[in-house]
């Protein structure tokens, strides 16, 4: 690459300082064990050198690439790390959740060496925290802001969608020259691209899905004038084909798009239509929320030159990442942990396992630590009727099991199929035994009780320890 | 025995105003009743309806963004004045959060602007300037002394239910009631009405305002029975007992939430 361009980007010697103890913290951090190593010497080196993350993300040949969004991060910043890195370009991601700007300039300080302090990478890819995109795009001049969704989530954090869409439409604001790639279904989502110039929006065209579970508390007005929004066809939660009978708000069309989706337990299979090209879509992941992540891929990495044939050829052989869809072999049955966040996300993870894995128990996992939202009052508004037909066991666990198990009386199971054991690994091994041999227990889970979960089974060697 | 009586509720803005799950209310008020043989009959109301108010047994308002307060502001003050008569007779009202406030007389919002409150609780709110968010522990103890016949079926005397009230709150309004109003309780763990730890909620006759949402009646259902005995007293005209039910599950809840509530002050307090 023209690394040369960029040679006369000064580092001063003030982030050079920076980076040299951030990079003491980072080591000690992880010969003492405590955890990733993540946000600490990120923490550090942004209160010794304020324009780290401008200084150093300014000396990355492609740029920065920022995603954002409630749902969806993750599992779309993977598929563009596989897209892009199969085109050979060095991609450098903020990873483990750390997705506050001390996230973005750990990894930057992971990647730089204080012989060379810039990033040995190409580019960087950054998943960004809604309420973060403000003073992430005052440092970083991104390239291109990916927004997937905007969903309820963790309410005690943000206070609610509008407050959310306001804090990415500043974001976006202050990045006037990214592009914009947008899910055009989502209403709130598609009105950030009125008057800007370069957008690109992705969504669904097809006619034969119909969400099962009741769409989610998250019906929204219009977005520009507030008044009810007509839906022509609606997927789940308030994505889909919507139309502003007052203001004349309107879906965009879409220039990556889907249709003849087919979804299966561990499949999602349809045609993307990219611009005038039809071309097959294959997949190992599953659920609608994932064929969302991989068109939002398809089309953000279409701006970065990458052509979508190519971009759907990398995608097929796609993991799903760190703990969404994790699988474990304990006791000779498998386990598929999946992360719920939020109630949009659990209704489609609910969707998914109610119609594919029906059996005799699924374990659910609700704490309210801050990293999964001390407000548990969305699981109010998750539909869990479609567990109770095709479970006949439910094992709830966490630290508010009991609200969990209050919760799923009133979505009419009876108590007698309901065990409540709040600790998360004699629950695990209880519902182990409740499966068949050979056959799958769904773990349904809240963030700290899947790092939890995941902690337990690593000290028992049945997973590997997720932080190099 | 009991197949004949019924209440009929009136679920206000319903589409407007369901934050944080609060339509939760409603199916524990419709399941309670429904699992002691009594009819429930719920009305939705929406702006623009005409709703007959004088057939309610019992209101309900939940929770809303800023936006749906301000739709929903105008046709409630239009009722305003029925409301206020008819809680001065006994018409039980469970009204949370943004619906609290809109209960109280006027809400001054954070962009500066007055929307009108239809004055059941005497006392006003403002926009304070941090938000308040955490699990709340409020002790009830006044108010459930106050209502002596709610568990009068001795097989669930009332010494079995905790007298205290257990949610979440999330709200940047302040609400400063007049001397006459009393609240739910004091606050045991939370913020409160003030946003100082004092007292929480509202109630005058048998309408209660709350920043508890959770939703709030799931793991109160002390509370829950408490509006509902108001409702039959209030169609009826006499008591009507209400036959105890199996709330294993929900006192756990209760007791767990309570648990959380502590555990998180503890924290905050170790952290200064």
């Amino acid at each position: 690459m023209s690394d040369e361009r960029y040679n006369d980007r000064v580092i001063s010697g003030r982030t050079w300082a920076a980076l040299a103890v951030a990079k003491q913290a980072a080591f000690w951090s992880r010969r003492l064990h405590r955890g990733g190593g993540e946000a600490l010497p990120g923490l550090i080196a942004e209160r010794l050198s304020p324009r780290i993350l401008t200084e150093l993300t300014e000396t990355l040949p492609q740029g920065t690439v920022i995603v954002t969004g409630t749902n969806g991060k993750t599992t779309t910043s993977l598929a563009m790390d596989l897209v892009l890195s199969a085109q050979g370009l060095r991609v450098l991601r903020n990873r483990g959740g750390s997705n506050l700007t001390r996230g973005l300039v750990s990894a930057l300080v992971q990647s730089s060496s204080l012989v060379n302090p810039r990033p040995r990478e190409d580019i960087a890819l950054f998943e960004v925290d809604e309420a973060t995109m403000p003073q992430a795009t005052a440092q970083v001049s991104p390239r291109l802001i990916l927004v997937t969704n905007v969903f309820q989530d963790q309410l005690d954090r943000f206070g609610d969608i509008n407050t959310t869409a306001s804090l990415i439409r500043r974001g976006i604001e202050q990045a006037p020259e990214a592009a914009l790639v947008l899910n055009a279904d989502d209403p709130v989502v598609a009105a950030l691209g009125r008057d800007r110039a370069r957008v690109i929006y992705y969504g669904l065209d097809d006619t034969s899905l119909h969400a099962r579970t009741e769409p989610s508390i998250d019906t929204i007005g219009c977005p520009l004038c507030h008044s009810p929004l007509h839906f022509e066809r609606r997927y789940f939660s308030h994505l889909g084909h919507f139309r502003c009978d007052r203001c004349g708000f309107t879906r965009p069309r879409p220039r990556i798009t889907a249709r003849n989706v087919r979804l299966g337990s561990a499949e999602i299979s349809a045609s993307v239509m990219a611009g005038d090209r039809i071309l097959p879509l294959v997949s190992g992941l599953s659920g609608l929320y994932n064929l969302y992540n991989l068109l939002a891929a398809v089309a953000a990495t279409e701006v970065l030159d990458v052509n979508p044939k190519s971009a759907l050829d990398t995608l097929t052989t796609m993991e799903p990442p760190f703990g969404r869809l994790e699988r474990f072999v304990l006791h000779g049955r498998t386990g598929i942990m999946h992360l719920v966040k939020n109630p949009t996300g659990f209704n489609q993870v609910i969707d998914n396992v109610s119609a594919w894995d029906a059996g005799p128990a699924a374990l659910l996992c609700l704490n309210d630590n801050p990293a999964d939202g001390t407000d548990v009052s969305w699981i109010w508004d998750v539909d869990f009727a479609p567990l109770a037909v095709s479970f006949h066991i439910l094992i709830v666990s966490g630290t508010r099991a009991a609200e969990l198990a209050l919760r799923l009386k009133y979505a009419g199971m009876p108590m007698e199929r309901v065990i409540v054991e709040p600790d998360l690994l004699t629950a695990l091994d209880s519902a182990v035994r409740l499966v068949e041999e050979s056959a799958v227990l769904n773990i349904l889970t809240t963030y700290t009780a899947m790092l939890e979960l995941r902690a337990g089974l690593v000290r028992r060697g049945v997973l590997q320890e997720y932080w190099r | 025995m009991t197949a004949s009586l019924g209440i009929h509720i009136f679920h206000l803005y319903p589409r407007h105003m369901n934050l944080h799950g609060d339509a939760g209310n409603v199916t524990v008020l419709a399941s309670r009743m429904h699992r002691r043989d009594f009819c429930v009959e719920v009305t939705q109301v929406d702006p623009g309806d005409h709703p007959d108010l004088s057939q309610a047994d019992l209101l309900f308002l939940g929770g809303g963004q800023d936006q749906g307060q301000r739709a929903i502001a105008a046709h409630l003050f239009q009722l305003g004045e029925q409301i206020r008569g008819l809680v001065a007779k006994g018409l039980p009202a469970l009204a949370v959060s943004g619906g609290f406030q809109l209960f109280t007389r006027s809400i001054r919002t954070m962009d500066g602007d007055e929307l009108p409150g239809i004055s059941v609780f005497d006392g006003y709110t403002v926009d304070g300037t941090k938000r308040c968010v955490g699990n709340v522990v409020v002790n009830a103890a006044v108010l459930f002394a106050a209502y002596p016949s709610q568990h009068a079926n001795p097989a669930a005397p009332l010494e079995s239910y905790p007298h205290t009230l257990v949610g979440f709150e999330n709200h940047s309004g302040l609400t400063y009631l007049q001397d006459e109003t009393s609240i739910l309780g004091p606050v045991i763990v939370g913020c409160g009405n003030k946003g100082d730890g004092s007292g929480e909620g509202a109630v005058v006759n048998n309408a209660i305002g709350t920043y508890l949402h959770g939703p709030v009646l799931p793991k109160n259902p002390h509370l829950a029975d408490l509006l509902l005995s108001a409702a039959l007293r209030h169609r009826y005209g006499s008591e009507i007992d209400l036959e105890p039910l199996d709330d294993t599950v929900e006192l756990r809840a209760h007791t767990v939430a309570i648990e959380r509530a502590q555990a998180a002050r503890t924290a905050r307090r170790l952290r200064r």
